[in-house]
């Protein structure tokens, strides 16, 4: 059952929330894993609980990303499921970030790539907030683009089909998703 | 998230799986689509509730839906847009937001119980006709000027009303 409960009282949240917790614990040993996207107000909600409550043992706070991935795991806990995270995309790139460049498509980047590979592939301070901005759009792509990731995922990297609906200064993307992906395989 | 959602009939009938018997999520305006869609299925196998910080109730109809007559006559794009109210401007992603767990949730035929309690957060200074911090931010915003604010201890307009205003 999908329950919503749409407020605009953030305590009114969090005393439904510290009821509903307190009518249907968890199994004594289950760690109770609660989603919520800010750390701050996850503090500020977890307090609410326990004076609620009288107590709060047990109880974690995730972000949606961390609680998602975690879920996805033990559904498919046979499988090796390799996550899509944030730092496995990230160090994907540093490692396909020269391979990157024998593609001529790479030319919106090639200066950061030719100044990656002269500096014997040590990471500088603005290659790397490169990197992280390209893994950034890489999670989101993952998140709120899942179609295009599908149709990147399903073309060859030969195929000129990888490029359709792209300008030619984006074509980089979907090579440089296509690395990432066969470092994960 | 995509294998799980189109594999759901498979995991219902799988003895195997480990899901927690309740999924609590408490969210504004973060989740994506697929996030939706993902919880919205997993919810065939488990309780999912979510809770959501919404700054008003029917926003996506109050933002969306004019009343009275259209009419597409002497259509001036100028005055449209001036016709938007500042609701409209600050509440439109989150509105949107909002139609698309709807919309989600009805493509998907997902069993849903929607509890709504919007809470007035006016009501309690409108009876002793004292002038609220909400009221108070509005006028300094139109007026551009420094006065001091006066917060009475039972306003609730604003929900974070202790924080210092320099």
């Amino acid at each position: 059952m999908l329950n919503i409960y749409k407020t605009n009282k953030i305590e009114l949240i969090s005393e439904v929330l510290a009821k509903e917790i307190l009518i249907n614990p968890p199994f004594i040993t289950d760690n109770l894993k609660i989603s919520i996207q800010n750390y701050f107000l996850s503090k500020w909600i977890k307090d609410q609980i326990t004076l609620k409550n009288d107590i709060n043992a047990l109880c974690e706070f995730q972000t949606l990303a961390e609680y998602t991935e975690e879920l996805v795991r033990n559904l498919y806990k046979d499988q090796k499921v390799k996550s899509w995270n944030f730092e496995s995309i990230k160090w994907s790139i540093i490692e396909s970030f020269e391979e990157l460049g024998e593609f001529k498509e790479s030319w919106p980047l090639i200066n950061w790539i030719n100044k990656f590979i002269n500096n014997k592939k040590i990471l500088d301070s603005e290659i790397y907030e490169l990197i992280l901005r390209i893994t950034k759009v890489f999670s989101d792509y993952i998140l709120y683009r899942p179609e295009m990731i599908e149709k990147w995922h399903n073309t060859e990297l030969k195929n000129s089909n990888l490029f359709s609906g792209l300008n030619k200064d984006q074509y980089w993307q979907p090579i440089l998703f296509k690395l990432i992906e066969r470092k994960f395989k | 998230m995509r294998e799980i959602i189109n594999d759901i009939n498979n995991l219902k009938n799988s003895s195997k799986i480990k899901i927690p018997k309740n999924i609590y999520i408490v969210a504004s305006n973060n989740l994506s689509k697929l996030q939706i869609s993902f919880y919205s299925k997993l919810s065939e196998l488990t309780n999912v509730n979510i809770y959501l910080l919404s700054p008003g109730h029917d926003l996506w109809d109050r933002i969306n839906i004019e009343d009275g007559a259209i009419s597409l006559d002497n259509y001036n794009k100028k005055q449209y847009l001036l016709n938007e109210s500042i609701e409209s401007i600050f509440c439109k992603f989150i509105a949107n937001f909002e139609k698309l767990i709807e919309e989600t949730t009805f493509n998907e035929e997902i069993k849903v119980n929607i509890q709504l309690p919007f809470i007035d957060p006016t009501i309690n200074l409108k009876k002793n006709h004292k002038s609220l911090l909400l009221h108070q931010i509005q006028k300094s915003l139109i007026y551009n000027n420094n006065q001091n604010f006066n917060i009475e201890d039972n306003d609730e307009s604003i929900i974070f009303r202790d924080v210092k205003i320099f």
